[in-house]
Formats: structure tokens, C-alpha cells, sequence
């Protein structure tokens, strides 16, 4: 709606402009008579208003450019060199026409109208450019609300303009003299507040500064061509009194506003430098915090960091040194070699006995000039990079000039380290941060491998109340367990933990998972799968890990436990109110490939009796560790069983469980725990009796 | 449980490492840089002075397994000596006793290596 409302508007602007022309160029061909005031003054108005709708029409046109300043202000030289030479060309046309100047300014045949509406037409266009420019270098950078100073403008422009149509009538003319005050005043007062030339470069001022003499010297013979009175200024008061009036005025305009503009320009030059060296300070500063934000390569940042710094310090070649453990490498190289910025790190690291604590310039030897060939670096300011007061580098700066660095120059650098220190910080962080989210997720799967793992359920015998408790550490520990129920009523169980953690303590928990798998299939004696395992680990184990396991088996129908330990943390026996540690020799797999293993490895069995209790642990249970990093160790694992030896196992490996963590409440579990309890249900028989 | 540190020192052509405090996945790497050190400057006859070592755990006892094969296969060895009994009740349990000669001192561990 609002975008057909705005079409609407600019179409029918262009349609009343048209309109206008049309109206005005009838009205000339029809019915104006020159020796009436009162139709020169309907002539005028039409032509104020063509002027009014060729000056909005220009403006809408103008103002989607966005023209920098420099650029308004050369235009208007040329556009007021165009009208000079408009002038001109119409002046030697009319000298060459056959016929008489009168006959040419009497305005009776179609000819001298055409002529004079041709011409006036034109100067409408090229000062309504003018006086919109002039509109648009006022509102520049302004403020303050001004509007009312130029609207004010307007009005008495348009006024000192109409009221020149009565100029004949001597008595009548101190109205446009009053009107014309007004406006000189008005142009005075907005000439002053030319506030937008602070905001311009050195070069920009420069230019400005030839061009604002320039226009003075264009506008001053605008003006006096326009008291020339030639033809061509005749024709034009022929066209439109007020036309001329307001040529006039432009011209006053122009030399008033571009004389001060000249001498404002001229007083803002000494100071051009250090404003421009402040504005590029604050720019590149911005640039660089909001590219900390963005940017989270380090070594992107540097470069940015170097370019930027050069800039604003106005210094010749900058890079930044990386300080780890301690060698030094230099990067974001600026405007120097690699060589040569070595060679000065080192002239500054033996200068400063002590490597520098804090900003510091130091005046390179002068022998030292020869050794860096042609480029001849006279001082060089070096600031540490830190990050928690631990000095992470250095940014270096290095001058060729003579001129030692001053106050100005060494805040530069410092901020500018600052922001080093910031991207250095940053870039730290969210490695860290890197890592660790890797970290976990690695954890992740290590934790759903190790859950996938292990049995869902354990196995129901009437004979035997089995339990089995298994507790992730945060780090994932390798604990694993499993059941095999065998033919013959027999059921094998395996309890094992991996060295190492994570994710490759998972993979190998994985494979050993596997091999006892398929093993327990084909062998039911515990030593010869342990042993088979061991060999089956050789292919796949890193050197540096080992599995410590104990495989057994328990033969329901004989009553029989028979067992190998690897490595692994005794078997408990409970029986009547006695514990014994079961610990056949055997060595852990993986710990050997060799005759050594197999000829080890003990087995053990054993005769099982009403209430007996195997309970079968890692060492997550014993070395669960207190405050005072006191294992929980053997002795209070064989309290809490002697003490609870009456309740059904789930019972007792919670009371287990419950009594490692209150122990090690203060501490944080880094080991899984496992906790295997069989208890033997079986009445004697008589065939076991006999 | 971060305090863990290595002496190394020579006592006529056998290298001594000194291990006190933890030795765990954390600290593991630094006995590793240590054997890795030894090997490279050709020096196979280690004995592990465990004295002061208070805490071993499995990654710990990975970093003996992960040399001993490429030190005997020049004619060297690695000698464990001085173990607090709960640590040598690591060891022992693992069955380490079966593959490494642990001694009661240093002493008689260098001295095994010079008969």
C-alpha cells in the first residue's frame, strides 16, 4: 500500500512538472504581454512553480545517490561552469543570427519565445541542481534541528525573487531590497555552520580547499556576467524577472558560502592529521572487536591485528612473536622478512636481559644496520601479549624514522596488544572447549558401547541367587562382565577389567566380550579359555594394555565350582563365618604371549555347600578413596559380607555398594565398579554326601 | 593426586628411576618419556626404585609392559626394586612377579644386573 502510495506520488510529481512546463510555455505563446505587470507576475508564479516541481523531482533523484561531500561540492563546479558557458553560447548565437537584438527581445514572434523559454528552461534545471545541492551540504552532519533556518531560506529566496516583477515602479523596490537583506543574512548564518568538513581526510581537505577557491572565482564572474547585461541576461529578464533575481542570489550565495567554506577548510588542515590518525584509531578498533567476536582463527586475527596496528600507529613494519615452552615463532608478518624480523627478536631478547614485562621500545644498535641489509629499522616497540599475567608473546612495531615513538604511539600499541591478548584468550578457550565436547562425546559412546555390552539380565538358577551390580565411572573404567549358561546344567561367568580407559578400553572390552563368546562354545574348561583368550588378545592388544580377568564355571549338578584366575583380584569365599581369598597363581592376559602364561595359570575348583557366597569385585571397590585418600580397601568389603552373610544377595551387594559410597563420599568415582555375588542354594544330596 | 615426579641417576652403568607419589593415566606419559629417553641413548639396564611411590594403577602398569620387550631384546632388562607392599600387591596380583625380578632394595637389584 505504502510502496503504490510512493509510486503514485513520484509518478504524479513528474505529470504536474510536465503539466507545468506545459502551462507556463502556453501561457508565453498565448497570452503574456509584457508590458503588463500583472501578467509578468502570472508568468512568474508559473515559473515558481516549474521551478518547485523540477526542484522536488531533482531531489528525489539526488537523494538515493548518497554523494559524499567532495563530490556535492565539484559538482556544483561544474554545473555553474555550464551555466557560464550556457550564457555564453546563447551570446554568440544570438550575434549570429540575421536579425536585430530588439526584434530577438520583443518577444512577438514564436522564434524569441522559444528561444527565451529554451534557455530559461535550462537555467530552471541547472540551479535547481545548485539549490538543492546547497540544501543538501546544509543538512550534512548537522545536529541540530535546523530545518526552520532553511525553510526560512526558502520562503525569502521565493519572496526576493517574486517581488522583483515590480521593479519597475521605483517606490515598490526597497520590498525586494527588504526581502534580499533577508536573505543575505540567512545565507550568512547558514554558511557558518559548516560542520561537515571536521569529518573529511587531510586529501579530502586539500581538495576541498581548491575547489571552494575555484567556486569563489566561477561565482564571481557568474555575478558579474550577470550585471554585464547582455543579451543573453536580457532574454533571461525577458523569460522571468525572478529568475534573475534568483541567479543573483545564487551567486551571492555561492561566494559568501564558499568563502568561509574556504577558510574553515583552511583552519581545519593543521589538525587534519592527528584527526584522521584518531578516526582510523577508532574505526580499526571497532573493526578489530568486532572481529574478536567473529573470528575464531588466532592467526587470522593476527594479520588483522599487524595490518591494523601499522595503520594507526603510522609506523612501518609490525608482527607478532608466539611464545611456547621456549621457542619463539613470529607470524602476521607485516612489511618485513622473516630474516630480518628474526634478527631483531633476538637483538630485543638479549637488549632486555629479562625478557619484557611490559611495553618497552628500544633503540636498535646502530652496527646492527649492516645485518639487516637495506631496511633500516631505528626503533622498535615491543609489547608482551598476556593472558592471566602468564606472557603468552609479543607484538612488535618497528620504525624507520628517526623519530622515536611517542606517548600517542605507545597507547596505540598497547591497545592494540590488549586486543591480541584478547584473541589469544579467545582462540585458547574455544580449543579448550573444542577438546573437551570431543572428550565427552567420546565418552559418550565408550559409556553406550559398555551398556550394550553387558548382560541385560542375570540368569535364573533354583540352585544359585545371583547378583550383579555394575557402576560407570565418568571416565569410562573397561569393567566387564557376562554369563554363559552352558549344556549339562552348567553355567559359565566371566568378570574382567581393561587397562586404560575411554573409548579404547570400550574396544577392547568389545573384542574380549566376543572371544569369550564364541570360546565358551567350543571349551568348557576355565584354564584353556583363559588361555585361548590370551592368544586370541595377542593380535589385537596395544603393548602397553592388559585385561585382568577370572573366568569360571558352576556345574549345578555337581555342586562344583571350578575357576582360573588372570590377574585379576581373588575370588571371595564365604563359607560358615569364614572368608578365604581365592587366589590361584595366574597372570593377567596380555601381560604375556609367552609358555609363561599358560603354565601359570592355576585352576581351582572347588565343592559348593548350602550358603555359600563367591563374590567376585574390581578394583573400583578397593580403591574407592575417602578424604584422606584412604583406600576402602579389602578388609571393609569383607566387614560388610560377614556382616549381611544372611541376606539374599541383591541385599547384600547393595549394602556393598551403600558402604563404598559413604566411604568415598567426598571423592569422585574415577573407576567403574563391578560386583559379581553367587550364593549356593543347594541342600546337600545324598549322592554329594556319599 | 597430581604429584608424581622421576629421578633419574646412574650407578655404574645401570640406570636408576626414582617414582614417588601417583602414578596413574596422568602421569603415566612422563615414565614413558623417561624409558623412551633411556632407550634412545642406548642404555637398557634399568632398575625402578618404587620407594616413595604411593599409588600405581593400571595405565601405570602398562608403561612397564610397553618397554620391557624392546630392552630385553638388548640384552637388558628392567628391575623393579623398594615396593611399598600395597603397591607390590598391585604387581603381585597381575601376575608380574612371573615376568619381572622384583627386588627388596635397589641395591640388590643393581647388583643382580653386575653378577
Amino acid at each position: 500500500m505504502y510502496i503504490d502510495l510512493k509510486y503514485f506520488m513520484e509518478k504524479t510529481r513528474v505529470q504536474i512538472l510536465l503539466l507545468a512546463v506545459t502551462g507556463l510555455l502556453f501561457f508565453k505563446l498565448f497570452l503574456h504581454t509584457h508590458s503588463s505587470v500583472w501578467s509578468t507576475a502570472v508568468n512568474d508564479l508559473l515559473v515558481i512553480l516549474v521551478f518547485y516541481y523540477m526542484f522536488v523531482n531533482m531531489r528525489s533523484f539526488v537523494t538515493s545517490k548518497s554523494l559524499s561531500s567532495v563530490t556535492l561540492v565539484g559538482s556544483m563546479l561544474v554545473i555553474g561552469a555550464l551555466i557560464l558557458l550556457l550564457f555564453n553560447l546563447t551570446n554568440a548565437f544570438v550575434s549570429l543570427l540575421p536579425i536585430e537584438e530588439k526584434e530577438i527581445l520583443s518577444g512577438n514572434n514564436y522564434f524569441s519565445i522559444l528561444l527565451e523559454f529554451g534557455l530559461g528552461l535550462t537555467l530552471i534545471l541547472l540551479l535547481s541542481y545548485i539549490f538543492l545541492i546547497f540544501g543538501e551540504l546544509f543538512f550534512l552532519k548537522q545536529r541540530k534541528n535546523l530545518n526552520m533556518y532553511y525553510y526560512a531560506l526558502i520562503i525569502f529566496f521565493i519572496l526576493a525573487c517574486f517581488s522583483s516583477v515590480w521593479d519597475q515602479y521605483e517606490s515598490l523596490r526597497f520590498i525586494r531590497y527588504a526581502f534580499t537583506a533577508n536573505v543575505v543574512i540567512l545565507i550568512v548564518i547558514n554558511s557558518v555552520r559548516i560542520s561537515w568538513i571536521a569529518f573529511l581526510t587531510k586529501k579530502q581537505k586539500k581538495v576541498l580547499l581548491l575547489l571552494a577557491v575555484a567556486l569563489v572565482f566561477l561565482f564571481s564572474f557568474y555575478l558579474a556576467q550577470l550585471t554585464s547585461h547582455g543579451t543573453d541576461i536580457k532574454i533571461m529578464k525577458n523569460f522571468s524577472p525572478s529568475l534573475y533575481q534568483f541567479n543573483m542570489l545564487i551567486g551571492v550565495y555561492a561566494i559568501i558560502y564558499f568563502g568561509f567554506l574556504f577558510f574553515i577548510t583552511l583552519f581545519h588542515i593543521p589538525t587534519a592529521e592527528a584527526f584522521d590518525r584518531k578516526a582510523t584509531e577508532v574505526s580499526s578498533l571497532q573493526y578489530l572487536s568486532k572481529m574478536i567476536n567473529q573470528v575464531l582463527d588466532f592467526n587470522e586475527l593476527a594479520d588483522t591485528i599487524t595490518d591494523l596496528a601499522i595503520k594507526v600507529s603510522d609506523t612501518y613494519a609490525a608482527w607478532i612473536v608466539m611464545k611456547d615452552d621456549k621457542s619463539l615463532t613470529p607470524l602476521a608478518l607485516k612489511n618485513i622478512g622473516y630474516v630480518t624480523a628474526g634478527r631483531i627478536i633476538s637483538i630485543v631478547m638479549n637488549e632486555s636481559s629479562n625478557e619484557p614485562a611490559s611495553l618497552q621500545v628500544i633503540k636498535l644498535p646502530f652496527d646492527t644496520e649492516r645485518d639487516i641489509g637495506n631496511e633500516k629499522y631505528r626503533f622498535v616497540a615491543v609489547s608482551p601479549i598476556k593472558s592471566h599475567s602468564e606472557v603468552n608473546g609479543y607484538l612488535f612495531i618497528a620504525k624507520r624514522s628517526d623519530i622515536p615513538f611517542d606517548d600517542e604511539d605507545k597507547n596505540v600499541i598497547q591497545t592494540f596488544t590488549d586486543y591480541a591478548s584478547i584473541a589469544v584468550e579467545n582462540s585458547k578457550l574455544l580449543k579448550e572447549s573444542i577438546e573437551k565436547e570431543r572428550l565427552e562425546k567420546e565418552l559418550d559412546v565408550a559409556r553406550e558401547m559398555q551398556n550394550k555390552l553387558l548382560p541385560l539380565k542375570v540368569p535364573q538358577y533354583p540352585e544359585l541367587d545371583i547378583s550383579a551390580i555394575f557402576i560407570p565411572a565418568f571416565e569410562v573404567g573397561g569393567d566387564y562382565y557376562d554369563f554363559f549358561e552352558l549344556d549339562n546344567n552348567k553355567l559359565g561367568f566371566v568378570i574382567a577389567d581393561v587397562s586404560g580407559k575411554g573409548i579404547s578400553a570400550a574396544f577392547v572390552m568389545a573384542e574380549i566380550r566376543g572371544i569369550f563368546e564364541s570360546i565358551t562354545r567350543l571349551i568348557s574348561n576355565p584354564k584353556e579359555v583363559l588361555v585361548m583368550v590370551n592368544n586370541t588378545l595377542k593380535r589385537t592388544l596395544d603393548k602397553n594394555s592388559f585385561v585382568s580377568a577370572i573366568f569360571g564355571i558352576i556345574d549345578m549338578q555337581k555342586s562344583a565350582l571350578t575357576f582360573s584366575r588372570a590377574g585379576h583380584p581373588s575370588l571371595m569365599l564365604l563359607r560358615n563365618n569364614d572368608i578365604s581369598e581365592l587366589t590361584p597363581s595366574g597372570c593377567g592376559l596380555g601381560l604375556t604371549f609367552s609358555d609363561v602364561f599358560e603354565n601359570n595359570l592355576q585352576e581351582h575348583s572347588l565343592e559348593l555347600l548350602e550358603n555359600d557366597i563367591l563374590l567376585l569385585y574390581t578394583d573400583g571397590i578397593t580403591e574407592a578413596k575417602n578424604a584422606e585418600m584412604e583406600d576402602f580397601g579389602i578388609q571393609r568389603l569383607k566387614d560388610v559380607l560377614i556382616n549381611n552373610k544372611d541376606s539374599d544377595t541383591d541385599m547384600l551387594s547393595r549394602k556393598i555398594i551403600k558402604a563404598v559410597t559413604l566411604f568415598s563420599e567426598s571423592n569422585s568415582q574415577h573407576d567403574d565398579i563391578t560386583l559379581l555375588i553367587f550364593k549356593w542354594k543347594k541342600k546337600r544330596t545324598e549322592t554329594n554326601n556319599g | 593426586m597430581a604429584d608424581f615426579s622421576i629421578n633419574l641417576k646412574e650407578n655404574g652403568g645401570i640406570n636408576i628411576i626414582e617414582l614417588s607419589g601417583y602414578l596413574d593415566a596422568h602421569t603415566a606419559p612422563e615414565l614413558e618419556n623417561a624409558f623412551s629417553g633411556l632407550i634412545t641413548d642406548n642404555k637398557f639396564k634399568i632398575v625402578v626404585n618404587f620407594t616413595d611411590l604411593k599409588y600405581i594403577s593400571s595405565a601405570g602398569l602398562g608403561v612397564f609392559m610397553a618397554f620391557i620387550e624392546s630392552v630385553r631384546s638388548n640384552n637388558g632388562d628392567i628391575k623393579l626394586a623398594a615396593m611399598q607392599p600395597n603397591v607390590f600387591n598391585i604387581f603381585d596380583l597381575l601376575g608380574f612377579p612371573l615376568l619381572y625380578e622384583i627386588f627388596n632394595t635397589e641395591e640388590e637389584a643393581v647388583n643382580k644386573f653386575n653378577s
